[in-house]
């Protein structure tokens, strides 16, 4: 019983983004910074924001996992700094933001993206933000390829349209026998009516 | 595994055309063939389009659902020319069939 009770509380307690809803899978999400200006007198370090440990230099052109469920951020640190890296550095007072991934760490087993591969360039690190640019966005399916979202939207519009087509069909049929058993039984007034029309 | 986009659409065919039958025969006495191919075309049409609004995160479950008995009911009756009293409570029923039956046969 108390066992139940237990377990039953910490599913209440439990934050709803640990949670996978039934349906859903995971999204991997990496960012990868390219090189600019700015990001030559800073060094970046991501640290997820909750949990523990993950945080690791950020290297230009080399990709790094993104968690929106522990609130990655990424923080500048001014180059010629000794670092030490904490196992988190929430705590730090260096500028920092987090990096527009445009979805969740989870979607619809419907969907075919199972990965995002995020673009960001580094414009300029005021006091206590950086300004961040979305260079590319790129979702990546199970084996790995880029997903064109026109395919879906185009698979979509052909078993639309061929739904549409089967009950335009149904409903001609329909009418057209309807029509045909009122002209064939002039008893009806519909029919007398198309009887005397032909 | 989850179910793949086509393998969902033959699940939910599969159990809405039998709701179809065999509701649609015993109210409306609906012949068999008029009932399949309405079946079949009332989910070409709500299928894809449910799944294509459930890439788009964020949307919740039962308001797609709602949508998807909604266009159904209104397709039903366009085809058939059926009264609400009779396309609603079937609809919901093969719908309700499909959620229940969906993840047995995916």
């Amino acid at each position: 019983m108390w066992t139940f009770l237990v377990l039953a509380a910490a599913m209440v307690a439990a934050p709803p983004v640990d949670v996978l809803p039934r349906g859903d899978h995971r999204v991997k999400n990496e960012v990868v910074f390219v090189e600019s200006e700015a990001l030559r007198a800073v060094r970046l370090v991501a640290s997820p924001t909750a949990g523990f440990g993950g945080v690791e230099e950020v290297e230009v052109g080399q990709p790094f996992p993104y968690s929106l469920k522990y609130g990655t951020k990424v923080y500048a640190v001014p180059r010629g700094i000794e670092l030490e890296f904490p196992s988190s550095f929430r705590d730090q007072d260096w500028p920092c933001s987090t990096v527009e991934i445009g979805g969740h760490d989870t979607a619809s087993d419907f969907s075919p993206v199972y990965a995002r591969l995020i673009t960001v360039k580094l414009l300029a690190v005021g006091p206590e933000r950086l300004e961040l640019e979305r260079v590319d966005r790129v979702e990546i399916d199970q084996n790995g390829q880029p997903v064109d979202p026109s395919m879906i939207y185009l698979r979509t519009a052909g078993w639309v349209a061929l739904g549409l087509f089967l009950l335009i069909a149904l409903r001609r049929h329909r009418q057209r026998r309807a029509a045909k058993a009122a002209c064939s039984d002039p008893r009806t007034e519909e029919g007398s009516g198309i009887a005397e029309q032909l | 595994m989850p179910a793949s986009p086509l393998e969902a659409l033959a699940a939910t065919l599969a159990v809405e055309v039998a709701v179809f039958l065999v509701l649609g025969g015993l109210l409306q006495r609906e012949s068999l063939l008029p009932l399949v191919w309405c079946a079949v075309g009332v989910n070409l049409v709500s299928h894809p389009l449910a799944v294509a609004v459930f890439l788009k995160e964020g949307v919740p479950w039962l308001a797609v659902e709602g949508a998807v008995v909604l266009v159904e009911v209104l397709l039903l009756r366009w085809t058939l020319g059926w009264g609400w009293g009779w396309a609603l409570p079937l609809v919901v029923a093969a719908n309700l069939g499909s959620i229940v039956m969906g993840p047995w046969l995916t």
